[in-house]
């Protein structure tokens, strides 16, 4: 496959394709979530001569996913612009979910009000905050995934996960408070 | 108040948030955009390469899509648009009316005419636009069964447009399963839809060497796989 055959190829991307969609649509994509899947498998696919074949394939994809979504944004100017468009195209897909069946399963399992409350919060947070609890929880990726998708150190995840969860809870303390 | 299932209920929300996207469609449209998979397959012309490959289709979604599941899946005289509204009533399987016999069917089209030997003889059969579409059926109403077998040229084409689909292997051939009731429509020499479409019921299409093939009726997949198995050329 390192030598660029599709049909091997193919069975990765089967395998990668959803969670790097969902990667895309949380860290901001929105409609778009597929075309900049599909764009970052086409680019890992011409990067394969430099992946390492014994290091795991997901967070590799997945950083590139990340930079792609990023991209997308780029000319939103400001920076706060850009974070701004990323979580106001994520937030929706959080209330409502996707797809015939994503909402419900929510709604199923959290509630309207709790899952309301939940996207208010992480709306609430700051962008570094917000994309560290996306990787981790939103996502479901471990520590050294999250890390080598968003590009930090493994402290600078760990410490940001810490203050993000506490400033989460917070924010629903506060709400509940009030 | 501590939250002990903060986390819990952040991995809630975010596993409801899977977009809906047929994994095996995506994998078609990434891979027919690979430059090595373009580069690996010759470019042939135009009409007289289709016509030879005998295989076509188009997902007309956009063009890149088109190209792509052409390559990578390699059907003919189907487009398939994913993603459409559902269909509006019930589906209706018409039955063919046609008397002809599988042979006389076999001498008048232009292709290699198969039938699926596990139903038996059909109870009708039919050619029509110029040898170009042969259909048979088997039973009446509800509980009709139908083939419709189309000649693989991109001349003549007909349209599906399904809100779900799926990708499946059956003897070694890559079919097309539509699970639910869906719209389809003849489509004439530019792609435009030729008449107004009408409700299908569930379907299999298979791809031959020179037609694409069409099976449908009340059918779950296996039953539909079984069939498509039995499919035998019409001597």
């Amino acid at each position: 496959m390192r030598d660029g055959d599709p049909g091997a190829y193919a069975d990765l991307v089967r395998r990668h394709a959803p969670v790097a969609i969902r990667t895309a649509a949380l860290l901001g994509a929105g409609a778009d979530a597929e075309d900049v899947a599909q764009e970052a498998f086409v680019k890992a696919y011409a990067a394969l001569g430099r992946f390492r074949p014994d290091a795991p394939f997901r967070p590799w994809l997945l950083r590139i996913v990340a930079n792609e979504t990023r991209n997308l944004h780029r000319s939103a100017g400001r920076r706060a612009a850009r974070e701004q468009r990323a979580w106001a195209a994520t937030a929706p897909l959080l209330l409502h979910g996707a797809g015939p069946d994503g909402g419900d399963v929510a709604a199923a399992v959290l509630g309207t009000a709790r899952r309301e409350a939940l996207v208010a919060g992480l709306g609430r947070l700051s962008e570094p905050h917000r994309q560290v609890v996306t990787c981790r929880y939103l996502l479901d990726l471990d520590e050294a995934e999250t890390a080598e998708v968003l590009g930090w150190p493994r402290g600078t995840v760990k410490s940001r996960l810490h203050r993000a969860i506490a400033a989460l809870r917070a924010h629903l303390e506060v709400d509940v408070d009030a | 108040m501590p939250e002990p299932t903060l986390t819990d209920d952040l991995r809630t929300l975010g596993r409801a948030a899977q977009p809906d996207v047929d994994p095996d469609l995506f994998t078609a449209r990434v891979v027919g955009g690979l430059p090595s998979a373009a580069a690996s397959r010759p470019r042939t012309g135009r009409r007289v390469a289709l016509a030879a490959l005998a295989v076509l289709v188009a997902l007309v979604a956009t063009p890149p899509v088109r190209a792509t599941v052409a390559e990578w899946f390699g059907f003919g005289a189907v487009r398939v648009e994913p993603g459409g509204p559902p269909p509006p009533g019930e589906p209706e399987v018409p039955p063919v009316d046609g008397g002809l016999s599988l042979a006389d069917a076999a001498a008048l089209a232009d292709f290699e005419v198969v039938a699926p030997t596990a139903l038996g003889d059909p109870d009708g059969v039919a050619v029509a636009d110029d040898g170009n579409r042969v259909s048979m059926s088997w039973g009446s109403g509800d509980g009709t069964v139908r083939v419709d077998q189309l000649a693989g040229t991109p001349d003549y084409a007909m349209v599906k447009t399904a809100p779900r689909l799926r990708f499946a292997t059956v003897d070694g051939r890559d079919v097309l399963w539509f699970p639910t009731a869906h719209r389809v429509a003849l489509v004439d020499e530019d792609g435009d839809p030729a008449a107004a479409f009408w409700v299908a019921d569930r379907t299999m299409l298979v791809p031959l060497p020179d037609s694409t093939l069409r099976l449908e009726g009340p059918l779950t997949y296996a039953e539909a796989a079984d069939l498509a198995r039995s499919l035998r050329p019409v001597r």
